[in-house]
């Protein structure tokens, strides 16, 4: 069905739902954050929140957004669609305001994730090419309305997220390996023969870097999400679509030079993940990863340099992740029924936070700080 | 406006609201006119009349095992060894209607884990029961409480009275006292596992007492957490229990994949499961009958399904014939949980969280 893209801009900027913060809410030196939600009436929005003062404001969204791409400078945010989505919708952060509305092409769709460029002129989106069933990048020009101007291969199937490097040139995507269809919904096609991989590739000649495959040795461990340390070094945090009775590890690390390692968790913690993780995020010092999984209820963490595993913190339907300028080792999670909450590293537990209405919500997978 | 009006109806109506782009696992709308209980009455309700009964169900089921293994260790007969399997099933029973609560205690110092390790993932209870038996080191509660938390509780004790060769193994051989001492100390395990979580909740300092006084956020978690236990037992009974045994066809039919096949429980296991959901339903519903009859009739059917199964899921899931059946408690399964998932939110006061069920 063909959507009229104006009108629907029009009826969604129309819909801020809320709470424009009047002063006394957020302290002028709070950080802000923003992640997808929904409401108990069933409402899609968009939520930009602090941490101790609660919401901001809420724009309306058609349905389920995903992750969100901050703009370095202009005051874009970039909500994906949650797969198999085919819009993004582009918000003024500081109005809450629509800016516009992105469609996939046809025979595209989104997979709800993406990234702006370090000049940010650029957008980038993973999206499914329907025809061959590979991975591509969607590029998108700020400047021109953010109009679609070209596309990538992610060189994989079932493209998920992905990040620049620090070095603003080289991109990683997590290509989970399985094959879907919107005719078909969530459906994995490929259950028994996924080809999971990360690629790195030069973003200006798509040149591809490294390669690493899974499916050979781990067939079924999916790779979803990717944080960036300071360094270059990228975590990445899987899900496991293969036998029940097997247990791969589900966090690694990739270096800029494409060498991979798993880090160490005993089983019975990495048993209590249920072989899925849903985010993951480095703390401000880029030394501590946390990684959440939803199924299991838990928020994991270690230690990227020494790989030591640091402990559990427990947090029902966790799943959004994102690190805390307050201090290191502090990361602000959320929750589909518990609100958001600050899990500390090396304490590894969860405590409640000030934001007095942040806990009516459903959080949704993905938090970012703006 | 008129058109714009329309325009949005049509945007949003065409864009797949919430529930229906989960089709995998959708999430009703809430029962709209369903009242919603004072939320520290709820709290002290669940955890007086149906948590704190069931664990002390377990313990006394578990008190009963322990004693059963100093019996047979003392005296090593085919008839004591029918008393240990009487007392492990009445103990898996009574762990079976609790298990879907990991809120409280049990979610503490690895309690659950230790209670039971399903799903069995990397041969973990095979490969530390062996350790066990093969390492003659004595078997102290506080060490035993080192080793893998696999070999702690009822997976491990299962096969240690059901594994092939097991009963003989247990009786004479080398191995007999060896999986004397491991049996009594998995008996003594349990027992204290499930005396530390039922003080946990009624005892000096636990829950029960916390909750009379704690504040509105905190009653709220309790609530919600025990709201959320409850609702996941038909995603685990459906997804793991059920479709990860039964596959597609009879071809695709994954018999040891079954929770307890060993000891032949599968099936039996999911009707005390659901007798569980009844109790803590029974207590969400209190005198909202007008609603809650349905979503108890459910649960019913949904249990009596599973309790009048006449084989073990495995062998049924293989069996063209016997099938059917095992695609008509799974329909019953939704069912249930679907009306569930309807009402106790809105019975709680409570959102139910999603990031669990979906997956991206």
């Amino acid at each position: 069905m063909q959507i009229d893209r104006r009108s629907f801009i029009a009826a969604l900027a129309a819909s801020v739902a809320g709470t424009m913060a009047p002063a006394g809410f957020a302290r002028a030196d709070e950080r802000l954050f923003v992640s997808s939600t929904n409401d108990a009436e069933g409402m899609s929005a968009l939520t930009v929140f602090s941490v101790d003062g609660g919401t901001v404001f809420r724009t309306k969204l058609p349905a389920r957004g995903h992750d969100i791409a901050v703009h370095p400078t202009l005051p874009d945010l970039a909500v994906f669609a949650r797969r198999p989505g085919d819009w993004t919708a582009v918000v003024n952060r500081r109005s809450g305001t629509v800016i516009t509305l992105i469609r996939s092409p046809e025979h595209r769709h989104f997979f709800g994730h993406g990234m702006y460029s370090a000049d940010g002129r650029l957008l980038y989106a993973t999206e499914n090419d329907l025809d061959s069933g590979q991975g591509v990048l969607g590029v998108y020009d700020v400047a021109k309305n953010y109009a679609r101007v070209g596309e990538q291969p992610t060189h994989g199937i079932g493209p998920h997220d992905t990040t620049f490097l620090p070095d603003g040139k080289t991109i990683v995507v997590a290509n989970g390996g399985a094959k879907t269809d919107p005719a078909s919904g969530r459906e994995i096609l490929n259950k028994h023969s996924m080809e999971p991989s990360l690629s790195v590739f030069d973003a200006a000649t798509g040149d591809l870097r490294h390669k690493i495959d899974f499916g050979s040795r781990l067939t079924g461990l999916s790779m979803r999400h990717l944080a960036v340390a300071p360094d270059g070094e990228v975590v990445f945090a899987s899900q496991y679509e293969g036998d029940l009775d097997e247990m791969p590890p589900l966090v690694g690390t990739l270096t800029p030079d494409g060498k991979t390692r798993f880090l160490e968790i005993p089983d019975r913690d990495l048993a209590s993940l249920n072989s899925y993780l849903g985010a993951v995020q480095l703390d401000r010092s880029g030394r501590l990863i946390a990684a959440t999984s939803p199924r299991g209820g838990f928020v994991v963490f270690w230690d990227r340099e020494s790989g030591r595993y640091l402990g559990r913190a427990p947090l029902p339907d966790v799943c959004g992740v994102a690190a805390s300028p307050e201090k290191d080792g502090l990361f602000v999670v959320s929750s589909g029924n518990s609100g958001v909450r600050l899990a500390d590293a090396t304490r590894h537990d969860v405590a409640h936070v000030g934001g007095s209405d942040l806990y009516k919500f459903m959080w949704d997978n993905h938090i970012e700080m703006i | 406006m008129k058109r714009l009006l329309a325009a949005l109806a049509l945007i949003f109506g065409a864009a797949a609201p919430l529930h229906a782009q989960t089709a995998d696992h959708p999430q009703p709308a809430a029962m709209s006119d369903v009242k919603a209980r004072d939320q520290r009455a709820m709290a002290l309700e669940l955890a007086e009349k149906f948590v704190v009964p069931a664990y002390r169900d377990l313990a006394k089921a578990a008190d009963a095992q322990e004693s059963a293994w100093k019996g047979f260790c003392r005296k090593p007969t085919q008839g004591a060894v029918d008393k240990l399997k009487t007392a492990y099933n009445e103990t898996a029973d009574a762990w079976a209607q609790i298990e879907f609560v990991r809120y409280g205690p049990i979610g503490e110092n690895f309690r659950y884990e230790r209670m039971a390790y399903w799903p069995e993932r990397k041969n973990a209870v095979a490969r530390s029961l062996a350790k066990a038996i093969g390492e003659p080191d004595k078997l102290t509660p506080e060490r035993f409480k080192q080793t893998s938390v696999a070999v702690q509780g009822l997976s491990a004790m299962e096969r240690l009275l059901y594994e092939e060769g097991a009963v003989d193994a247990l009786l004479s051989g080398p191995e007999a006292e060896r999986r004397c001492e491991i049996g009594q100390a998995i008996s003594r395990s349990v027992a204290t596992i499930a005396d530390e979580t039922l003080e946990g909740w009624r005892g000096k300092g636990g829950m029960i007492g916390t909750l009379k006084t704690a504040d509105e956020a905190t009653v709220r978690e309790t609530v919600s957490r025990l709201g959320t236990d409850l609702l996941g037992v038909f995603q685990a009974i459906g997804d793991l229990k059920l479709d990860a045994v039964t596959g597609m066809n009879p071809s695709e039919a994954r018999p040891t994949l079954a929770e307890t096949w060993r000891s032949g429980r599968s099936a039996r296991a999911i009707a005390e499961n659901f007798q569980g959901v009844k109790a803590m339903t029974s207590v969400i519903v209190g005198d909202d009958t007008e609603h809650g009859a349905k979503v108890l009739a459910a649960i019913q059917k949904a249990h009596d399904e599973a309790a009048n199964l006449p084989a073990p899921l495995g062998e049924m899931a293989e069996d063209e014939k016997a099938r059917p059946r095992l695609t008509q408690l799974r329909q019953s399964v939704r069912v249930a949980r679907d009306l569930s998932g309807a009402y106790i939110p809105a019975r709680l006061g409570i959102v139910i969280g999603f990031n669990s069920l979906d997956g991206d």
